[in-house]
Order: structure tokens, then C-alpha cells, then sequence
């Protein structure tokens, strides 16, 4: 150490530069470093010493700090390195802390400037310390150099070597001695030496690894290095807040990965697949936010490109189900951000991404067939069997969305070009198809582990859609069998979310497509009792759960078999001519009422006298028995009786169901509040009615 | 207690000023080791020694954990290469920190450390049981067993996150250096 060096750390601006310098972001003013060194002119070797502190910056702050003290010394980087190779050939040799020094100048030339002439420059002086029996500090150099190195020639397995040997050489001996001092007070006294230097080698290490390494597209073989990422993440990055503040240090990005390491979006551990999926979901996160702000503008469509390829580098890495869980789970989110967009931008621009919703529901298969145990194999050994579980149920859900957002997608574009409509509702439908398929399979009743609530009030958008797509859309000549399945699908969608009043009368258009209209009440009857009879739902109802209003409305309603009728043939906007109608009934059964009141009185001669001749129309008011008008009159009573009879039991039926109708009519809609909320706590309720008595019902659909 | 704490006081100092001498000289990390080693030998039943012992072997133990949670995820994904890698690590690791940190004898009898030093070990154990190395795993039951002896009833944590008898933890290392 030289004299100056000495005085320089002793007078406490080693220790100030250092503090000043901390945070990496560098947005300490070279003004106040200049003040803290105008009592005594700073050299290079003073900078190059403490270049620990600031190496880790990024290229564009790092050369302004160079800058800032090239103007306080003096004398510029490169004309440091020339001087002190001059020194080095007039003097046949110098101090290995002046080899160090020099080693460390190009180094810096290099990350400032990114010329991997300087780098050359650099490995080739720092190889004096190559024996492996050099100072801690040198090593630490000779190692983050070479590490650089590795990284500039793509050399994973060099590089892993070099930051291992770091740790091996470096870290593990300074750690002990770095405890004393600080349980002396002493870490960071001015004489410490390169112990002190130890808080800032643990965070360089995590930047070289996290940062540098995907900076420079080291994008494989970094697997090992998950065991010093996990020793940085145990009370060493971000421990030491007097000497690095937490907000300067790496150490949330470091938690997160670790994070992810060990939990459900894991492929088995791996480091590189961790690294380069976070570097995706950062691509996904810079294109989500040109898409919310620019639409689909040029950058915005380059931006979703690349997002989809990192996405496509990291599905390839992944070795198992639980990484490629992780990935698709991504991609299905970009896939339908995408689609949801140019529906509601109402454009299509030619943004294809590397993936099938196909890939997703393959990889949930596999998932699903490891569920007695296997799962562990599966890459959840270390975050365990409730990872698997939540992979599962995560997986399932952005299979949903990105089913529904695409197959809306094609719906909406179907109905703005009629031209290729057939083709693109066939799209939505094989869709919907397929979600449907999926679900049938997997969503059986002790499912409760794997498939999410969510999935049944999904099931009915798609069932529904299914249905919409052939009915409602309107394409031309949809087959037969197109129709049929669209009933069933229809079907579908009312066990799976009976609460929809316009599925109803969907559900009979149908039938009426394929001639079968008079099959509505024995189709629906069985799903009408059951929602009537429910103890889930009244037992809902009981606690006041959300959406209860309507639910009981629907209850009520659907066990009567006439309201059960209105919900199939009847349309809410007539539901003042239905209420006519009664009225109407009602002003029929009076008249009658009249008429044979009038008609009994004739007949038992309360009369009075009877004109000399009745008008036509009118009936005699005597009637004497035995006569053909007396046998006459007797037939009307009797017919009239009947009918009076039946007028009644008609007026009690639709005063009874018209107000259960309407209350259907003006009940609130729960579908928004679902379809935006995964974790609404209906959908619990929903999978409970599907699967209550679903032997019952499946007996009564075959019959 | 007055002598050990004044042993204590004298020996951080000149802990220091080893481990400093260590940092600054030519010999290379090896020669620091051994020389913290010889001033642990020394000095350490007491004070700042035994309080910095306590913290080696407590974070020597973490980073076994650490390991050998990357060494199983390597192993599942037969990710060869990266083994390798981090095989050559650990050896260097355990011949040139672990084996000095373990080697004093007094530390597996101090009432202080001894459950350190016992669980530090069985960790070690797994990790070399999880690597395959049986012969090496022996070797470490045998050094517990010869350690320990007549102390079975001594809680250790082992598997890591249980805590039962040493005695009972041996029996279970013994299998898994087959089972692994």
C-alpha cells in the first residue's frame, strides 16, 4: 500500500468515498466527491483501490463517474494505464498492487466503453494472479475479471467455474474475520483492509450472476450457481445496511428469485430457467405496457415478438412439467392480453406467438396424472405437494381466460367480416370445444384439489358460446349436427350456471332449429328441480351468501313449471302483454261467471215472466223442464261450468307464476360480477350445485 | 470465570490480528485457516472466540443446507455437467473450510457448541450420503459415533427441521447412505 494510500484511508476519505459511492445507481454528485477530496489531490490508485464500490454500475453511469474523476485527478484512465505501463518498463518491474491497479483501470475501460479490446487488455495483466496463492483482493479481481471474460465469449461452464473459485477463494476466508470486526466495531475502520470490502463482493457476485450474466445472454448452464445465489439470499445480501442501503442493494430481485427457485414456478431448481423466465416476464411487462399506451403500434408488435420468443427460450430450457407450468401460465396471459386487444382496438395485426393453447393442456395432463405421488418427479420435490396443487389450479385458470379471450376474439371478428364468418365462429367454437372436453375430463366431483372453482362458471361461458356460435351468430347452413350439439351445449351451460335468463330461451330456439321445441320442459325440468331442491343453494340462501337474492328468486321461480315455461317461450319484453293476458283471462272468467249465474236463474224460474219472444242470442229466462231449451240450458251450465273450472285454475296458475317470472325478469345479473372475478366466492357455490346429485340428473338426460 | 473472561478479552485481539495478518499475507487462503485455526486451538472456550465458533458452525450448517438443496435439484434434472461443477465445489469446500472448522476436539464436548458441532456433522453426512460417496458418509458415522459416544440421548436437528435423539439420527444416516 502506498504512502498516499495509507493517509488517504487513515484521514477517513477511503471510508467517505466508499459511503458516498454506495447504491450502485450511482446518483451521488461528482461535486460532492470532488469536495471530499479537493484538501488533498486524489489519485488513481486511491479510485482503482476502492473500485469494488462502483464497478458494478451500469456502462452509461459508470463512464460518467470515470469522467468525474479523470477531471479530479487529472489525468484520463487511459493515460493512467500507458504511465503505469511506462513505469513498469523503466523501473524492469513494479508492485503487485500497481499490476492490480492496472488490471482493474482496463477492467473498468472495458465496462464503461463494453470493448472487449479492453477486457483482452485486462485479463492478460490480472493473469499475475493466476497461482491461486495471491491476497484475497487480488484473487477477488482475478476472478470477477476472467468471470467477465467468460461471459464476453459465451463460456458458461468458465463462467461458473470462476465465480465458484470466487466464493471458494474469496468469500469463504473473509467471512469469519469480517464477523470479528464487526463485533469489534472495526468492519469498517480504515485499516480493515479488503475485509471490509465483504458486503460489497456479495453484491457484486449477485449482480454478476442475476444481471450481468442475462445482460450479456448467458441464457444456459448456470445451474450450479443456484447453490451461491441461495448462500447470497441467507443473510448476506442486503445484510450489512450501514455500508449498502437496502434500496441500493440487489437484495429484493435476489429474494425473488429465490423465491422462485424454491416455489411452484420452479423447473426443478434451475437457475438458468429462473433467470431467463424473469427476463421474459420483463420483455412481457415492457409490451403489456406499449400495448396499454401505443396500441399496436410498431414498437408495441417488436416488443410482443420478442416477449413471445424469450418466453419460447425459456419453454425450451424447462425439463419439466412444473417449469413449463410456469411458462404457459405466461404465454396464455400474452395470448389473450393480445386477443382481448384487438378486439377492443378493433384491429388484427399479424402478431403471432411461439404457442398453442393445445401445449398448456397437455402439460395439465401431465400434471394431473402424477397426482398420486408422482408429483414430487415433476420438479415440486422442494416446494411440495400444495405447489403442485396451486401449479395445477393456475395453469387451469389462464387455460380458461386464454380459451374465452381467443374465442371472443374470433366471435367479434366474425361479426365485422361475414364473408369469413363461418370459418372464424368454427374457430371459437372448436375453442370452446376443446376448453369443454378438458373440463368434462377433469372436473369430476373430488376434483376440488386441482380444477379451480372458477372452472364451472367458465364451462358455462364456453358452453354457452359454443351454443351463441351456431345459434345466435347466424351462420349459414350450420349442420345438423352443429345444431344438436349446440342444444347440448346449451344444456351444458344451464347445470353450469342455471342462473342466466336469456340461456333459456337460447336453449329453445335451439330445439325449435332441430324441430324439437316440445322437448324444452322434459330437458330442463330435470335442472329447474334441481336448483329448486338444492340444499347447497338453500343453505346459501340461509347464510346470506353473495349473489342470494337472486339465487332465491331463481329457486322459487324454477319450481314452478309454468314460470319454468316463461323462462323457455317467453320474452321479458312482453311481459306486459303475458300480464295483459292474464287481465284479460280474468275480465273472461267475470263474463262467464254472468252468464251462467244468469243461465241457473233461468233455469229455476226466478226470472219472472218470459218475453213473448227472446231475442236471438238470448236465452229464455224459464225453461220448462223436459223441453229441448230446458235440456239446452242444462248442456251450457254444464259446459260452462267447465270451462269456468278451467278459467280459474288458469288465473291461479298465472297470478302465481307471472309475479315469479318477473322477479326472474328484474333480478340482478351475476354473470359480470363472475366473469371478472376468479376469486368470487359464487363460484364455490357453483361447483357445489354442478356436482350435487349430478347421478340424478345424468339418469334423467339419458332417459 | 474471571480467567476465562479475561482469556476471552485477550483472545479476540489477537484473533484479529491473525485473521487481519491471514487477509494481508502471501500464504494464500489455506495458510489463514490454519492459522485462525491454531489461535481457535488456543484460546477458544470463551468470550468472542466461542461466540464467533458458534457463528462459523451455525452458518457452515446453513450453507450445507443450502448445497445440498441445489446438489438434489441438479441430481433430479441429471444435469451432469452442473454435478460435476458443484461436486468439485463441495470437496473444496468441505477440505479446505468444513474439515478445519470441524477438526478441534473440544468443540464436540463444549456445552455450548457441542449441538452445532453434532448437527454441522449429520449435514455434512447427508450431503456426502445425497452425493453418493458412502465410503466418506462411513466415515463421518464412524467420527460421531467415536465423538459422541455415551452421549446417544443428545438432541440434534437431523433430518434438518426434526429434532431426535443422536443416537436415533445415527440410525437413520446408516440407512440413508444406502437409500440416497
Amino acid at each position: 500500500m502506498t504512502t498516499m494510500m495509507k493517509g488517504w484511508r487513515q484521514s477517513g476519505l477511503g471510508l467517505r468515498l466508499a459511503r458516498l459511492a454506495l447504491g450502485f445507481a450511482l446518483v451521488l454528485a461528482a461535486g460532492a466527491l470532488g469536495g471530499a477530496t479537493t484538501a488533498r489531490s486524489a489519485t488513481w490508485d486511491d479510485y482503482l483501490d476502492y473500485a469494488y464500490i462502483y464497478s458494478s454500475a451500469d456502462a452509461q453511469s459508470l463512464a460518467a463517474r470515470i469522467a468525474g474523476y479523470e477531471r479530479e485527478v487529472g489525468l484520463s484512465l487511459d493515460a493512467y494505464v500507458k504511465r503505469s505501463l511506462e513505469d513498469r518498463g523503466a523501473k524492469n518491474g513494479e508492485d503487485l498492487a500497481q499490476t492490480r491497479r492496472r488490471a482493474i483501470a482496463q477492467f473498468l475501460q472495458y465496462l464503461a466503453a463494453r470493448e472487449p479490446a479492453h477486457l483482452e487488455n485486462s485479463v492478460d495483466t490480472i493473469e499475475a494472479f493466476s497461482d491461486g496463492k495471491s491476497r484475497q483482493e487480488d484473487r477477488y479481481w482475478y476472478h470477477y475479471i476472467q468471470a467477465h471474460r467468460a461471459l464476453e465469449r459465451g463460456s458458461d461452464t468458465e463462467f461458473v467455474k470462476h465465480v465458484l473459485s470466487l466464493w471458494m477463494d474469496v468469500v469463504v476466508p473473509l467471512e469469519s474475520p469480517f464477523d470479528t470486526l464487526q463485533a469489534l466495531s472495526l468492519s469498517q475502520a480504515a485499516n480493515s483492509g479488503f475485509v471490509s470490502a465483504l458486503p460489497y463482493v456479495y453484491e457484486n457476485v449477485a449482480r454478476l450472476i442475476l444481471l450481468r450474466s442475462q445482460e450479456m445472454g448467458m441464457g444456459f448452464g448456470l445451474d450450479s450457481l443456484a447453490a451461491i445465489v441461495r448462500l447470497l439470499g441467507d443473510q448476506r445480501v442486503g445484510a450489512y445496511p450501514e455500508v449498502i442501503p437496502v434500496e441500493a442493494s440487489v437484495r429484493d430481485y435476489l429474494e425473488r428469485i429465490v423465491a422462485r427457485l424454491e416455489g411452484p414456478e420452479s423447473d426443478g431448481g434451475s437457475l438458468t430457467f429462473t433467470l431467463v423466465l424473469f427476463e421474459a416476464s420483463k420483455a412481457h411487462d415492457k409490451s403489456r405496457g406499449l400495448l396499454a399506451s401505443e396500441g399496436f403500434s410498431d414498437e408495441s408488435v417488436a416488443s410482443i415478438r420478442a416477449a413471445g420468443a424469450a418466453y419460447a427460450r425459456a419453454a425450451d430450457l424447462a425439463e419439466t412439467p412444473s417449469g413449463e407450468a410456469a411458462v404457459y401460465m405466461r404465454i396464455l396471459r400474452q395470448m389473450g392480453e393480445v386477443h382481448a386487444a384487438k378486439q377492443r382496438l378493433g384491429v388484427d395485426p399479424d402478431v403471432e406467438l411461439p404457442f398453442t393453447i393445445e401445449g398448456a393442456y397437455q402439460v395439465y395432463a401431465s400434471l394431473h396424472e402424477a397426482r398420486n405421488g408422482d408429483w414430487r418427479e415433476l420438479g415440486f420435490r422442494n416446494s411440495g405437494e400444495e405447489s403442485y396443487l396451486l401449479s395445477m389450479r393456475a395453469l387451469w385458470e389462464e387455460i380458461q381466460e386464454a380459451t374465452l379471450n381467443s374465442a371472443d376474439y374470433y366471435l367479434a371478428r366474425a361479426t365485422e367480416d361475414p364473408a369469413r364468418a363461418a370459418e372464424l365462429v368454427r374457430n371459437a367454437a372448436r375453442l370452446f370445444a376443446r376448453y369443454l372436453a378438458h373440463f368434462e375430463r377433469y372436473a369430476v366431483a373430488d376434483s376440488t384439489r386441482w380444477v379451480p372453482d372458477s372452472a364451472y362458471f367458465a364451462a358455462y361461458e364456453a358452453a354457452r358460446g359454443y351454443g351463441d356460435a351456431f345459434i345466435a351468430y347466424g351462420i349459414a347452413n350450420p349442420a345438423p349436427a352443429e345444431i344438436q350439439l349446440a342444444a347440448s351445449r346449451y344444456h351444458m351451460a344451464l347445470r353450469a350456471f342455471p342462473f342466466d335468463r336469456m340461456l333459456w330461451p337460447a336453449l329453445t330456439t335451439a330445439l325449435e332449429r332441430r324441430g324439437g321445441a316440445n322437448d324444452f320442459l322434459a330437458i330442463t325440468r330435470p335442472i329447474a328441480e334441481h336448483v329448486a331442491g338444492s340444499r347447497h343453494a338453500g343453505s346459501w340462501i340461509a347464510q346470506n351468501g353473495a349473489g342470494s337474492k337472486t339465487i332465491d328468486v331463481y329457486r322459487r321461480a324454477l319450481s314452478d313449471e309454468l314460470v319454468l315455461m316463461y323462462m323457455g317461450f317467453a320474452d321479458a319484453k312482453g311481459l306486459g302483454e303475458l300480464e295483459k293476458s292474464l287481465a284479460d283471462l280474468k275480465q273472461q272468467r267475470d263474463g262467464l261467471a254472468r252468464k251462467l249465474t244468469g243461465l241457473a236463474e233461468q233455469r229455476s224460474g226466478r226470472g219472472g215472466s218470459p218475453p213473448a219472444s227472446p231475442a236471438d242470442g238470448e236465452m229464455s229466462e224459464t225453461a220448462a223442464f223436459g223441453t229441448s231449451e230446458s235440456q239446452r240450458v242444462a248442456r251450457e251450465l254444464e259446459d260452462g261450468g267447465r270451462q269456468l273450472a278451467k278459467l280459474d285454475k288458469q288465473i291461479t296458475a298465472r297470478a302465481r307464476a307471472l309475479p315469479l317470472f318477473r322477479a326472474v325478469v328484474e333480478s340482478e345479473d351475476l354473470a359480470p360480477a363472475l366473469r371478472s372475478q376468479r376469486e368470487h366466492p359464487m363460484h364455490t357455490l357453483l361447483r357445489r350445485l354442478y356436482h350435487e346429485g349430478s347421478g340424478r340428473e345424468t339418469q334423467a338426460a339419458d332417459e | 470465570m474471571r480467567r476465562t473472561m479475561k482469556l476471552a478479552l485477550g483472545a479476540a485481539p489477537m484473533l484479529l490480528a491473525l485473521q487481519l495478518s491471514g487477509c494481508a499475507s502471501d500464504e494464500g487462503p489455506g495458510g489463514t485457516e490454519a492459522a485462525q485455526q491454531a489461535a481457535i486451538e488456543e484460546t477458544a472456550l470463551g468470550g468472542e472466540a466461542l461466540s464467533q465458533r458458534r457463528t462459523d458452525l451455525m452458518r457452515a450448517w446453513r450453507d450445507l443446507i443450502h448445497l445440498d438443496e441445489t446438489m438434489q435439484g441438479l441430481s433430479d434434472r441429471n444435469d451432469s455437467r452442473s454435478v460435476v461443477l458443484l461436486d468439485n465445489f463441495i470437496a473444496e469446500y468441505m477440505a479446505r473450510h468444513l474439515e478445519p472448522l470441524l477438526a478441534p476436539d473440544w468443540q464436540s464436548s463444549h456445552p455450548e457448541v457441542m449441538a452445532l458441532d453434532a448437527n454441522l456433522r449429520f449435514m455434512k453426512a447427508q450431503l456426502l450420503a445425497n452425493m453418493r460417496y458412502t465410503r466418506k458418509v462411513q466415515e463421518s458415522i464412524d467420527d460421531l459415533e467415536k465423538r459422541f459416544e455415551g452421549r446417544e440421548n443428545m438432541l440434534v436437528e437431523y433430518p434438518v427441521g426434526e429434532q431426535r435423539s443422536l443416537g436415533e439420527a445415527l440410525e437413520m444416516l446408516r440407512d440413508q447412505k444406502w437409500n440416497s
